[in-house]
This record gives structure tokens, sequence and C-alpha cells, in this order.
């Protein structure tokens, strides 16, 4: 363990942009986690006095149409939309390994399936089948995740399968076969740990679009529903007031996202040296 | 002919490839023992069968292989009827294998001592808690130097040489009966294959081990083994032990092969080569395969199918016209 650290160190240090996006992923998690101890008003609470006013030191975002903070609601949001993001990622991560390992491990018949399943998934637009299925599920934060992870899942499961496929017949494959292994073993300590660094990328990716793809949905009104704080309804609930100069209400939540989506694109090359031993000389 | 038990018996195999340009006849009656302390050379060209017949006496053969004919029996075992459990159960413990490319069969991601370890745990000899002490030791037997560090070394950060003996330390670790070598100084320069038969020859005398070692090289096998099998595609043409071998090889093709063995003494130019090359094995070929490229060749030769003679006591050569 005390090796990992040193590693992670190592990793964070040698790549000022690693450590750009290591220190604001650390800041989105400790406001995710913090979030309602930081903040300087209830997220919730409108004031009918203070509506639409500009930022000013009271009020660093400035107010919305209803009187509500929207520092206060930018920070609250930021951990619905990274559990939405983490577990929908999750999903999908887990599911896609074991089902992209076991096409490129067996190949033949769970190959095909599995292939054809992916094509089907990604024959639709993505974010038109995520709509869909939150609109046939039912408008609910449980449903924008499962949607999520399953227009995620594609991604995983083909790069698990090739990852795998291309390793089924390397020579320590073999060495461990003939060590006396059993072939879901192998697949398991041997050859899915190998794989793991390029799906770590994969995972980093996800996680921007995945927020993404939250948001949007809440954004055109499915999900996550008013007045809960998240970014996409806010931005969606600011856009109108673009026009006539209320500016902040948008731009605000607005740049979380970027910075958010930004931070774990930033991520993935500093998570694949992490987890590869190779980059630890 | 030796009276004890062998380690590894393969009698009269059969093994055929179905690819999508035929019927590939890999091997044909290959028979030959491998008995206690004792190292056996398997010598032949690229396609004769060498590596097919290692790889189908660990029960595990490519699933286009096919055994038609034959049996081999391991350290009492069946291999060829014994069910995939039994033979997990077997492989690592009972035989190992060491191949050519060292660097590229072991695990790029895992720590050697680890992957020693693994080995050990698999097999029931080590436990959590004694697994890296173990794995210590095996490193210390195949003299890594700084052992302690090694152990959590990656492969990437070790040299062929290196790497070729922590396959030696894997291989050992569980003490098996037999351990296949299969051309395992390919990838390495002349003094790290010197110092690693060197060593697989002292491991194997000092724990009373059978072993087979798989080569091109006819010198180095004269130099490590008792016993050489020589094959060409895909039968075992001649089988002697080294010293008579050399003294008087009676098929043929050995005798073309040891003219073709570049020696210290000599010029180049005395080096003879063989005329043609291995007959193409799916088509239809003649009882005696060696026969298009054979200059003592007769008709009589492919009259009927050819029988392997005892000309000596364990020098066997399936040739109707020796030497």
């Amino acid at each position: 363990m005390n090796e990992f650290f040193k590693h992670l160190r190592y990793v964070l240090t040698e790549n000022p942009v690693t450590l750009i996006a290591g220190g604001l992923f650390m800041t989105l998690v400790v406001i995710a986690v913090l979030g309602p101890v930081l903040v300087p008003y209830d997220p919730l609470a409108s004031n009918a006095t203070l509506t639409l006013k500009p930022p000013s030191w009271q009020h660093w975002f400035g107010t919305d149409q209803l009187g509500r903070d929207v520092f206060s609601r930018v920070l609250i949001a930021t951990r619905l939309d990274l559990a939405i993001a983490v577990s929908a990622v999750a999903i999908s991560f887990v599911v896609g390994s074991v089902i992209g390992s076991l096409a490129g491990f067996f190949g033949g018949w769970t190959d095909r399936i599995v292939g054809r399943l992916t094509d089907t998934i990604m024959a639709f637009p993505l974010f038109v089948l995520a709509m869909g299925i939150v609109a046939a599920m039912g408008n609910t934060v449980e449903n924008i995740v499962y949607a999520t992870a399953i227009i995620n899942l594609p991604f995983y499961a083909r790069v698990a399968r090739t990852e795998v496929n291309v390793r089924r017949n390397a020579d320590f494959v073999l060495a461990a076969r003939l060590a006396g292994n059993s072939s879901l073993r192998l697949l398991a300590t041997h050859i899915y740990p190998n794989t793991l660094p390029p799906m770590m990328v994969q995972v980093s990716l996800n996680m921007g679009w995945a927020i993404l793809n939250a948001a949007g949905l809440s954004f055109i009104g499915l999900g996550v529903r008013p007045p809960t704080a998240e970014w996409g309804i806010m931005v969606a609930e600011g856009a109108g007031y673009i026009v006539s100069g209320e500016w902040w209400l948008a731009l605000f939540p607005g740049a979380a996202l970027m910075l958010a989506v930004f931070c774990f694109n930033l991520l993935g090359d500093g998570l694949r040296d992490l987890i590869d031993p190779r980059r630890r000389t | 002919m030796d009276k004890r038990i062998p380690v590894l018996k393969v009698e009269d195999l059969d093994v055929e490839f179905r690819t999508r340009s035929g019927i590939v006849r890999a091997l044909q009656n290959v028979s030959f023992d491998v008995h206690r302390g004792e190292m056996v050379g398997v010598v032949g060209e690229s396609g004769s069968g060498k590596s097919v017949s290692a790889m189908t006496a660990m029960g595990i053969l490519d699933p286009a292989g096919q055994v038609t004919k034959g049996a081999i029996t391991l350290g009492g075992l069946d291999v060829l009827n014994a069910s995939e459990t039994t033979l997990q159960e077997m492989r690592g413990r009972e035989v190992s294998m060491i191949f050519q490319s060292p660097r590229t069969a072991l695990n790029p991601i895992r720590s050697v001592g680890k992957q020693i370890s693994d080995v050990l745990r698999r097999h029931g000899s080590a436990t959590r808690q004694t697994a890296r002490d173990m794995a210590i030791k095996a490193l210390m037997s195949v003299r890594i130097p700084d052992p302690e560090r090694r152990h959590d070394a990656y492969p990437f950060e070790l040299s062929g040489g290196m790497c070729q003996r922590i396959m030696i330390a894997m291989a050992l670790s569980c003490r098996p009966e037999l351990l296949i070598a299969d051309e395992p100084t390919t990838g390495l320069d002349v003094t790290t294959q010197a110092a690693i038969m060197d060593l697989i020859r002292e491991l194997a005398i000092e724990r009373n081990m059978a072993t087979v070692l798989i080569t091109h090289d006819l010198a180095m096998a004269a130099d490590y083994c008792d016993r050489i099998v020589v094959m060409h595609a895909g039968h075992v043409i001649e089988s002697a032990p080294t010293a008579e071998l050399f003294a008087s090889p009676k098929h043929p093709y050995t005798a073309k092969l040891m003219k073709a063995t570049p020696r210290g003494e000599g010029s180049l130019d005395d080096i003879d080569s063989i005329a043609g090359s291995l007959p193409d094995l799916r088509s239809e070929l003649p009882p005696c395969r060696f026969s298009a490229r054979c200059e003592r060749f007769e008709d009589a030769c492919n009259a009927s199918a050819l029988v392997a003679q005892e000309l000596s006591p364990g020098h066997v050569v399936t040739c109707r016209r020796p030497l």
C-alpha cells in the first residue's frame, strides 16, 4: 500500500496535467462529500425580495428567479451529478467487463451474442436511446443511472473483448495454463488485469460523458425534477434568462459541468499510469 | 530396453489437425519414453512435430487438433482419457514446461514473485503466509542474485536470461517429475544459453527429474542429453543414446543432420545441407516421409508401411535401408 502511494505521488508530480486533473478531482470529491456543510445558504430556500440579483459579495454567483443562491445550488448539485455518473459508469464497467471478457475469451457463440447486443445498442443515437429508456421506465434518478449505464455498456464490452482476445493465446496465458490453472482462473487473474490500463482511460472519458448525459437528460426535462439542484436543470431554467441579461443563472452551473467533464477527460492518462506497473520505473 | 517404469511414455501417437486447406497429419506412430533422472533430446526441423508432441503430452492440444491413435502415460496417468480437472492437478505439479520466449511467457503486470507464489498456492504447497518465503527460496534455487529484491520486480525490469531463470523457478517450484523444455534458449545469447542449460541440467540431476529438451540445435542436444529422439515430418525416425547416435547414425536423415551441424574445426564449406524441405503434411504421403529427400531411396522403401527396428539395445531406427 505504501508502494501505491509512492507511485501515486510520482504519477501526480511527473505530469502537470495529471496534477491539475487530480487537484480538480479531489476538489469535486470534497465538494460532493461536504456540500451541505460548505454552502452559505439553503439551496432550496426562495426569497422573493432577492430575485435575479447579479453576482455580489453576498451571493457570489447571484440569485435565480426565486431568489435562491446560485452558488449554493451549484455546490449542492455536485453530489447528485457525480453520484449519477459514478454509479452509471460503475455498472457499465462491471457488466461490460464481464460480458466483454467472456466474449473475447470463449469466442464462438458467446462472442456473437455479445457482439450483436452491443451493435444493437450502438445502432441507436445514444442520447435518444437514453431518453427513450427514461421515458419508458419512469422519470426517476435511478432510471437515469440505468439509462446512462446501458448506453455506455458497448464501449466497455468492446474494449474488454478486444483486450482479452489479443491475449487469449499469449505465451504467459499458456504458461499459466500449464501451471494448472482453469480457464476461468486464467481469465480472471491473468488476462483480465492486463486489460485494466486501457479500461481505466475508458472509465475516465466515460465519466465526463456520463455527467454530460445525466445533465442533458435533466435539461430536456427527464429524470431529475425541479426544485432539486442539478446542473442540467439549472442550465435549462437559466437559459430563458440569458436574453434578458441575467447570464449568471445558466453560466455558473454550465461552467461547473464543463469543469467536471474537463477534469475527467484529463484524468484518464493519469489513471492509466497509476494502474500499469510498466510505468512504475 | 530399460525395464523401469518411464515417467513419460508416448506410444504410437497419431495427431491430426483439421484446417481449412485439409487435414494435416502432424504426428504419426510417435513413440518414446522418458525415465527418471534422464534428459532426452527431441530434435528435428521446424514443423517436424516436436512441440505438438510436448503439448499433447501435457493434454493441451489446439482445439483443431485431434489425437486419432495412441496413448500417453505420464506418471501413471492416462493423459488422453483424463478429465480436465485431473489434468489441471497434474500440470505444474507432475509436469512443467518452459518455452522459448521467457519475456512473453511471464505475465507483464504481475511481479515475478507473485507469479511463482501463484503456482505454489495453486498446488497447495504454500499458504498466503509462507508463499513469499517459498518464492524467494525458488528464486535462490535458480541462482538469481538478490532474490529478496527481485521478488517484487516486474518482467519488463529483468533481462531475457533472468526471465528464463524465473520461468525455470516457476516450473520447478512444485518439484515436478518431468520438465519439458521447449527450445528454452532460442531467444537468448550464446553465453546465457550455456548458463541456462547448465542450470537446467544441474537442477534435473539434483532432483532426479526427467527432462525433455526440445531443440533444433543438435550440438546442444549432444552436450546435454543422455538420449536423443530424432523427428522428421511427424515421424520418429531414430532414437538412441547420445554417444551411440553420434558415433553411428543409422538413419540417412540423422547422418545428414550431423553433417549439417557446424563444428569448431573445419571450414564452413564442409557443411553439407539437406536438399529439399519437409513434405506437405496435408497431402497423401508415402510410408517413408523422407524418401523424397533421401539419397539412398529405392522403390522398395515405400512398398509397405515402415516398422521401427531395434538395431542394438536402445537404438531404434525406422528405415528400410539404414546406414
